[in-house]
């Protein structure tokens, strides 16, 4: 045997009793790659109708930017934030619900919809001043002072304590009005639970010993187990660590912050028992929402006369002349980012933006469709959503003063691509002037994925 | 640029037996991932060296194949499959997220029943470190043709490269991999 091939036959050995460290769970993988499946196929499906449909339901909206000029070169077609076209079929395993100001739509208009939880929670035990909450299918109780905080996906929420939050902010803005440094008040940890739902489990290596770590018997749980311990950033409080997998259904990682000591461990022996699935894990799984079923915004693809073509980590699109790169916030050369700016765009002294981010994380950020959320179609995407629409930024939502006139309409939105091949998603966000509508649709028309 | 045409027809690798007694697609799809899956995310694993994104692959290969199954499922939907993980974008993965993914087994209080296993751990993962170093083009084609020991004609048609790219580019990375090995021991 040559050297060669003594070391490849090592090499094999090797390979051969290696295991990536973490089990797949094969009904849940299939489960999700049919599921995935049976909403695109209802998507190619509806695609020509709603091409078809589109030209009749364009006349029969009043745009909110008609009257404007359309910018050179833009077409009359709907901007996705401010019409719609009739919504495919949706997904009959999807539970679906009507948007909530559909009711603003011209009587008989077919809407888009929006997944919602269809399950009713129950937590196993409430105790006093607690409530029942839960997330995709599993209940459990938390302190009914706690809220939940939205979030941009239906497979991540995350609870807080609202109270405490409040006490700290305040404490802050005070020390703000006397003139002295908000960051100064020494940082509290504010209790909270964030769970991340998938179909593999996380946790974050323990890095103090644990002050529970704990098997639980969860009805309907093959594995759950509970751990506590100090955190490691000095700050007082526990880390709490819950990862619950449902027979035949999916994971439930909840990590969290809660108070210090004893308390903070009862309440966590309090979340572990309160733990209960409100269906079984095929149903829960027939259950999960899909964005699949959106309307999708038809465009003319290819690069506009003038315009210049760009590549960022993979995403190719194309830019009008006069646009920049801006280094004020990120480096010229960040591999994951893009930013452009057009001096002036919106109004004098107030630029036009585009930023490109590049990212991989665990989970793709799908805002929960709105009524004016809308599919792209780009080949080697997964799935790609857009949305965008007009506000005023002379009036500051809040109340407080604007620094810019009343009246001075901006057109923001953002898209989400992601990448079919596993290779991340990007997200794509802008603010231009108002009426930039068909601009936005041949911007979104020269996107592309490469290789 | 659309992905790469895949064809289950010009893998010669074994073929998978689909029993069929009046099942629907669906079964057939889940019994294969039953039966495959884990052998997949291992293949997936060597590939990226990466738990998480060895998870993706692993979702992304079998919802590819469901997908194909009218025309795969008869066939050798395993072949397919591993196509798919051979050619998916491996690289690019940057951890964002600070949790890291724990096994079932892993899960304290669940070991104790486990069998010895840490013989060859350390010399495991030396080699999936390894083979993270290894250039994309070059580690597609050790895992293939050295690890999992297909042939040099059955390397080049999963990945639609010629048989002297596979030559050249095994060699290389094998080169690589000894490099960084015997670096690693010393």
């Amino acid at each position: 045997m040559s050297t060669d091939e003594q070391f490849t036959a090592r090499l094999r050995g090797l390979a051969d009793g290696l295991e990536a460290p973490t089990p797949v769970d094969p009904d849940a993988l299939a489960s999700v790659a049919v599921r995935r499946t049976r909403t695109r196929r209802a998507v190619v499906r509806s695609g020509a109708l709603t091409a078809v449909a589109a030209l009749v339901v364009t006349a029969a909206f009043t745009l909110p930017n008609a009257g404007r000029p359309p910018l050179p070169g833009g077409d009359a077609s709907p901007s996705a934030g401010t019409a719609t076209s009739p919504s495919p079929e949706v997904s009959a395993e999807s539970e679906a619900a009507p948007s909530p100001d559909a009711s603003s739509l011209p009587q008989g208009t077919p809407v888009p919809t929006v997944w919602r939880d269809p399950f009713v929670y129950e937590a196993a035990t409430v105790p006093d001043g607690w409530q029942s909450t839960g997330v995709t299918g599993l209940a459990l109780a938390l302190p009914d002072f706690w809220t939940d905080r939205p979030q941009d996906t239906w497979q991540n929420l995350d609870w807080y304590d609202k109270v405490a939050s409040d006490t700290q902010m305040a404490a802050m803005a005070a020390a703000e009005q006397a003139g002295g440094d908000g960051d100064a008040v020494p940082l509290v940890l504010t209790p909270n639970v964030g769970v991340f739902v998938g179909t593999y489990g996380t946790t974050p290596p323990p890095s103090n010993a644990a002050l529970r770590d704990t098997n639980l018997a969860v009805p309907g749980a093959d594995k759950a187990h509970l751990l506590v311990h100090e955190p490691n950033t000095g700050l007082p409080g526990l880390e709490l660590s819950l990862i619950v997998h449902q027979a035949g259904g999916l994971w439930y990682s909840f990590h969290g912050n809660l108070p210090t000591g004893d308390e903070g461990l009862a309440m966590a022996d309090a979340m572990a028992a309160s733990l209960a699935f409100m269906a079984t894990g095929p149903e829960i799984l027939a259950a999960l929402p899909a964005v699949d079923h959106l309307p999708v915004l038809e465009l003319a693809r290819g690069i506009p006369e003038g315009w210049t073509q760009h590549d960022k980590h993979g995403l190719g699109y194309a830019l009008p002349p006069g646009w920049a790169v801006d280094t004020r916030a990120f480096e010229a050369g960040e591999p994951a980012v893009a930013a452009w700016y057009l001096p002036d765009g919106v109004a004098p002294g107030l630029d036009s933006d585009l930023t490109i981010i590049w990212s991989h994380e665990d989970y793709i950020p799908q805002h929960e469709p709105t009524q004016g959320t809308k599919r792209l179609m780009i080949d080697a995407a997964n799935l790609a959503t857009t949305f965008w629409g007009e506000t005023d930024w002379g009036v500051d939502p809040g109340g407080g003063e604007s620094a810019l006139p009343v009246g001075t309409i901006v057109l923001v939105g953002h898209a989400i691509v992601e990448r079919a091949d596993g290779g991340g998603h990007y997200t794509v966000s802008w603010s231009l002037p108002a009426g930039s509508g068909p601009l936005v649709e041949q911007f979104l028309g020269t996107l592309t994925i490469q290789d | 640029m659309p992905p790469p045409a895949l064809s289950a027809d010009r893998s010669p690798a074994p073929r998978v037996e689909v029993i069929r007694t009046g099942s629907t697609a669906v079964d057939d799809f889940t019994a294969f991932a039953r039966a495959h899956a884990a052998g997949l995310h291992r293949i997936a694993y060597l590939l990226c060296g990466d738990d998480h994104r060895a998870h993706d692959l692993t979702q992304l290969a079998l919802e590819r194949t469901f997908r194909a199954w009218p025309r795969v499922g008869d066939g050798n939907p395993f072949a397919y499959a591993r196509q798919v993980l051979s050619t998916a974008r491996i690289d690019g993965w940057r951890r964002t997220r600070r949790e890291t993914t724990v096994s079932p087994d892993d899960l304290p209080g669940l070991t104790e029943d486990r069998p010895d296993a840490t013989s060859g751990v350390d010399d495991r993962e030396r080699l999936v470190r390894a083979l993270r170093l290894v250039p994309v083009k070059q580690r597609r084609v050790v895992v293939l043709r050295y690890l999992l020991d297909r042939s040099e004609q059955d390397v080049a048609a999963e990945l639609g490269i010629s048989s002297g790219t596979v030559k050249s580019q095994g060699a290389r990375g094998l080169a690589r991999l000894r490099q960084l090995l015997t670096e690693e021991d010393a």
